[in-house]
């Protein structure tokens, strides 16, 4: 063991013990202690680099309960959002028992639901004055080095909780098993048979509300996207389609084929080429 | 003689892959290059997604000539073999399917359930001494179970699956032979095999599942069963009732040819689909577009999953992997194609 883990092993235990609880707790809240702490998770933050860094930022922040902690803001795309810092978010707050009424989000696009009891969601850039912000640079380098195959899975996986993502609006809508949702121009978006209801989803709208496009929808058929993962995590059969060289990162597909699979939703990742010969070949065409 | 309880490569043991694969070398070597491949005891879904891509990186990239190369496996599958072995034995030459089958119950039994070859056992022996005799000793032995120590933790998401990527080297494979069989089937046809596992579970609904697909499948053309009747492990086949469009050629099949007699009919279908694994991780080998059921996913490990995914990209072959819901949306966009062929 460590010194380091030593020591936070013996701190855990004195902060449990019903006797040292109260002075502990006025050490912490201690100005000074508490501006040192504010520096350190600074500190640790900035290195990044390493997932314990991560955790004992994480881990000082949850042990400041008058912190206010800023989570984003996120201006990346929809996909590594919910394939990546959505999940870490939420894996913080379980993990680190954030209180959600300390902890904002930050993004944009109407996403406040992916967040749904992590904490205050707001769609602007600026933290409040007083949270500390746990930006996603951190968590994205460690993202990078997955993604790049240079680092297990396991890491992130057990810092990553994918969660079912329903829809937002009335819950009232009913699947009627015929209505499939396409977003795929061209010869894969339009080879669906004529006997079922088509709905094109108005991609120009904010990715939240193409979300709630999905209700009631029965399959989706999209490029490999963020909506493409929104329909699995909806519980929505979906067939993502890629095109030719499309720089996709094989390990976000590896991800997102685990995630479905957790989930129980059939997710299928094909060319458009072998999307017509598998259609094909099921046709009885050849 | 390794213990039963073997270490696995992981990340906290760097370099320990390579001092594994210099040592498998390094006894090949010493024996003059002769050596035994096996005997693989295994699933299907292993020896092919993982342990033949791994065999051909292996011994390419060590220069090992195949002509001093013995295979031991089962079912006739020598082809799948092609170009890295010079000897191909069977295992049902020697042994029938039932003494196969109640030693590899008898071993589950008494490991708790583990299946796999981590160690040389002595069944693993046994196996040797009946199929080739006391000679194999006099050579070296490159058992599967290098296969389990460099790669559980892959399978474990502890290491980066880039470390089995990095070990295999994917190729075309050769449509076997099978006289009397071929000659009887369609010209297009689809070919069929459902069974019930974990993923896949014996239960009404999968039954009705079944049914179904195989009706929707034989609308369109003949539909060619690969149910031999040949039990070796703990798989039951579903057996779909009686209809003239669905052909079973393969019915009767010799143990120690079942596996070769189903590739061969699966290398010439134009499409196979049934349960995911096994016979559906085979398809994409032969560039046969492929659609795998599982109706419970959460039993399928994702990281063979994405090895699936990804060797079926390496042979330019579509698969996909669905439940009843992905089947209906897959089946939705072939029934507009065939409108538009019409």
């Amino acid at each position: 063991m460590t010194a380091g883990r030593l020591a936070r092993t013996l701190y855990a235990r004195a902060s449990a013990t019903r006797l040292l609880r109260r002075p502990l707790h006025a050490v912490r809240s201690h100005p000074r202690v508490r501006a040192f702490a504010r520096r350190h998770v600074d500190v640790l933050l900035a290195r990044g680099g390493t997932w314990a860094n991560v955790d004992g930022a994480l881990r000082l922040l949850a042990e400041d309960p008058l912190l206010r902690i800023a989570f984003g803001p996120w201006r990346g795309d929809p996909l590594t959002e919910l394939l990546y810092w959505a999940p870490f978010v939420r894996w913080a707050g379980r993990r680190f028992s954030l209180d959600p009424s300390r902890v904002i989000v930050l993004s944009s696009g109407g996403v406040g639901h992916w967040y749904e009891g992590c904490g205050t969601y707001r769609e602007d850039d600026a933290a409040p004055a007083d949270a500390v912000r746990v930006t996603p640079d951190p968590v994205l380098a460690l993202v990078e080095r997955y993604r790049s195959g240079a680092d297990a899975p396991r890491p992130l996986l057990k810092r990553a909780v994918h969660v079912p993502l329903p829809p937002p609006g009335d819950v009232s809508a009913r699947r009627t098993g015929t209505r499939i949702a396409i977003v795929v121009d061209g010869p894969v978006g339009d080879a669906v048979a004529a006997d079922r209801e088509v709905l094109r989803i108005d991609r120009s709208a904010p990715i939240g509300a193409q979300h709630a496009q999905l209700r009631g929808v029965d399959g989706l058929v999209a490029s490999w996207s963020g909506l493409a993962l929104l329909g699995v995590l909806a519980g929505i059969p979906t067939l993502a389609v890629r095109a030719p060289g499309d720089g996709v990162q094989e390990t976000d597909l590896d991800l997102a084929s685990r995630v479905a699979a957790r989930l129980g939703t059939s997710l299928t990742v094909l060319e458009a080429g072998d999307v017509r010969s598998l259609a094909a070949a099921l046709a009885g065409s050849f | 003689m390794p213990t039963d309880h073997p270490e696995f490569v992981h990340p906290s043991q760097p370099g320990e892959a390579e001092r594994l694969v210099r040592e498998a070398v390094g006894a090949i070597r010493a024996a003059g290059n002769r050596v035994v491949v096996g005997p693989w005891l295994g699933e299907v879904g292993f020896e092919v997604l993982y342990w033949i891509p791994f065999l051909r990186w292996l011994l390419d990239r060590h220069g090992i000539p195949p002509d001093s190369i013995t295979v031991v496996s089962r079912g006739g599958v020598e082809p799948w073999y092609d170009g890295i072995a010079g000897r191909y034995v069977e295992i049902f030459d020697s042994l029938t399917p039932e003494e196969f089958r109640r030693a590899t119950i008898e071993l589950w039994n008494a490991t708790g359930g583990l299946q796999k070859q981590v160690v040389v056992r002595r069944w693993d022996e046994q196996v040797l001494d009946s199929t080739i005799g006391e000679s194999w000793r006099e050579g070296a032995l490159l058992h599967p179970q290098l296969l389990y120590r460099l790669f559980r933790n892959v399978w474990q998401a502890a290491l980066p699956m880039r470390d089995f990527l990095d070990r295999s080297i994917q190729r075309t494979w050769v449509r076997p032979d099978a006289d009397g069989v071929l000659d009887r089937l369609p010209a297009d046809f689809a070919a069929v095999r459902f069974y019930f596992r974990d993923s896949f579970p014996d239960n009404a609904e999968n039954r009705a599942l079944v049914r179904d697909v195989i009706e929707r499948l034989a609308e369109r053309r003949p539909v060619v069963l690969l149910n031999t009747g040949v039990v070796v492990d703990e798989h039951v086949d579903a057996e779909p009732a009686e209809d003239p469009r669905v052909l079973r050629p393969l019915a009767g099949t010799a143990p120690g040819r079942n596996l070769v007699v189903q590739s061969a009919v699966l290398a010439r279908a134009t499409l196979f689909v049934g349960t995911y694994g096994g016979l559906a991780h085979l398809a994409p080998f032969y560039g046969v577009p492929t659609i795998g059921f599982a109706s419970d996913p959460t039993e399928i490990n994702p990281v063979h999953l994405a090895v699936a995914r990804r060797t079926a990209v390496a042979h330019a072959t579509p698969l996909a992997v669905v439940d009843r819901g992905g089947f209906g949306l897959l089946d939705a966009i072939a029934a507009r194609t065939a409108e538009v062929a019409s």
